[in-house]
């Protein structure tokens, strides 16, 4: 569906994008994740035909995006960062006119909008002005406005940046479901968003991809298994010794806390879950125990490792 | 010609939306009213070596609409679309950079020409009570709307133009009414200031002069290919304006 082939974005003093490549498949939901900056926005700007790339080459939907820009915008639906609306212009008017430009038949006009209403949930405000609409209705207009006229690519730019939790959750659950049919590439940098609705995450950074896989793998190839954290009553200087000594155990942080408890940080050799054994060695001297978990990883840590790491 | 005709009925639909259509309409009457009245007050007074017409589209009034009023409209045309964002939809919707510039162009010389429709009632006013028929010919009426309608074109296009190169609606105006300004009064500097042989020179781009022809009926080939060609060249800068975006770099 996407077929990015060493793509460059110079502007006036600094180079936005380095070579990009990359490719999305048919039916994928793909994450774009990286921090500000980075040339998310830049790139999918680049492959919705807004503004060409200095050089290297991208195919979406079968067409190149220099040289066939119309056909490649026929068949994509792009929702810009801050979604831009004419605020005088009727909820109803606005996506008529967007079908009308989008290449829908007058015929089917009518029902395409009434169905994208529906489906976004705009359909009790479609008599409302824009400019009086919440930011989250507004979202919605945005996201019913690029899948008008059904398109094969859906290209989402921080689709849920400034909508409030519930929002968030229903726009969340819009892509998912837009992904059983549709091919999603989405911009985000708030990470459990990717977590919970991609299938594929492509980390950039300064304009280049550091990482591409699952989130899944991601965080196991990146981080290997978590630390265990333990609270025990104990002298802290003989914990240290013992929980460091445990099997599969790489070390142990021990502080002192009040009452005659500590706090231990287990590191694991590679993925071991030291709980059991910590469980143990805690019963095995006597030492009560008022907590005991394995530190899950986040996304939100490999993010950090993958995009700091060069500095 | 499918697109231009879509985003044209958007155009006009923001225009009717947005104050600033009703408070320059408004202008425009009062202006041309005041106009026509001081035309009857002369008439009233006797013989003129000036027909009405003269009076109407060479007085004050209708230079001040020609210059000011073109660029008022046409400022929100490109520069609100970059400074909302809402190009960045519309250039990635299947959309050529010409139908976008088209579109804005006819729109704006459109409600230019609504402007002006109401001075109609004034020809109707003038040639039902007077007892003279030949107060008004139809020759110089036609002539001279032709005439508003040839130079719309060329500000408009103008105006277009300013508009393409900022995002500020402000600057928009200022640069089209300048830009509007020098083309005026350099035409009507040199034309007064030429001597014998250059004179037909500068009369070929004074707006002043060729009003005077309009208003009299006399339509010269050159007066249309002048301001054919000139609306042809702001718009052709207006779209290289609105490529720019689009040259790698």
């Amino acid at each position: 569906m996407i077929q990015v082939d060493n793509l460059v974005k110079r502007y006036a003093g600094f180079t936005a994008v380095h070579g990009l490549t990359f490719s999305v498949q048919k039916g994928e939901i793909v994450g774009f994740l990286g921090p500000n900056g980075a040339g998310k926005s830049t790139t999918m700007r680049i492959l919705s035909c807004f503004m060409p790339a200095s050089s290297g080459t991208a195919v979406v939907a079968g067409f190149d995006i220099h040289q066939q820009s119309l056909e490649v915008r026929r068949r994509i639906g792009y929702m810009p960062e801050n979604v831009p609306l004419y605020p005088e212009m009727r909820v109803e008017e606005y996506l008529n006119f967007r079908a009308a430009l989008k290449g829908v038949p007058r015929a089917k006009r009518k029902a395409r909008v009434g169905e994208v209403s529906e489906r976004c949930g705009i359909a009790d405000v479609s008599r409302k002005i824009i400019g009086q609409l919440s930011k989250g209705y507004r979202q919605r207009v945005g996201l019913a406005d690029t899948l008008v006229h059904d398109p094969e690519l859906i290209i989402l730019d921080e689709p849920t940046i400034g909508l409030d939790p519930n929002q968030i959750r229903q726009v969340r659950a819009m892509i998912k479901d837009l992904g059983r049919t549709h091919t999603v590439l989405l911009s985000t940098h708030i990470l459990p968003e990717v977590e919970m609705t991609c299938s594929r995450v492509l980390i950039i950074n300064r304009g280049r991809i550091v990482a591409s896989d699952t989130p899944e793998n991601l965080k196991r190839l990146r981080m290997g298994g978590g630390e265990t954290l333990v609270e025990l009553r104990a002298d802290a200087a003989q914990a240290k010794t013992v929980l460091a000594g445990l099997p599969g155990a790489r070390g142990a942080d021990v502080e002192s806390l009040n009452g005659g408890w500590c706090r231990a940080t287990l590191h694991p050799q590679r993925e071991e879950d030291l709980r059991e054994a910590a469980a143990e060695a805690a019963r095995g001297r006597g030492w009560s125990l008022r907590e005991l978990t394995r530190r899950r990883q986040t996304l939100e840590d490999v993010f950090v490792q993958i995009t700091t790491e060069d500095d | 010609m499918r697109n231009v005709a879509i985003l044209f009925k958007r155009e006009m639909l923001a225009f009717f939306c947005s104050p600033i259509a009703y408070i320059v309409g408004v202008c425009v009457l009062g202006l041309t009213g005041i106009s026509f009245n001081m035309i009857v007050v002369i008439l009233a007074e006797g013989p003129s070596d000036y027909t009405p017409l003269m009076w109407f589209f060479n007085g004050m009034f209708t230079w001040i609409i020609l210059l000011v009023v073109p660029p008022v409209l046409t400022m929100r045309l490109f520069a609100d679309e970059k400074r909302t964002g809402t190009i960045e939809a519309l250039m990635t919707a299947p959309v050529r950079d010409t139908e976008y510039v088209a579109a804005k162009f006819l729109s704006g010389l459109f409600f230019f020409c609504i402007l002006w429709l109401p001075t109609l009632a004034y020809v109707w006013v003038l040639r039902h009570f007077s007892q003279d028929r030949t107060t008004l010919d139809f020759g110089p009426v036609a002539g001279g709307y032709l005439g508003l309608f040839l130079m719309g074109m060329l500000l408009v296009a103008i105006g277009c133009m300013a508009s393409a190169s900022t995002r500020n609606q402000i600057i928009a105006a200022v640069l089209a009414f300048a830009i509007s300004c020098a083309l005026f009064f350099a035409g009507i500097y040199f034309y007064l200031n030429a001597a014998g042989g250059n004179r037909e020179f500068y009369e070929s781009f004074s707006m002043l002069a060729h009003m005077q022809d309009f208003s009299r009926g006399v339509v010269e080939w050159k007066r249309l290919v002048f301001y054919l060609t000139g609306a042809g060249f702001f718009l052709f800068v207006t779209h290289r304006i609105v490529q720019a975006r689009r040259w790698k770099t």
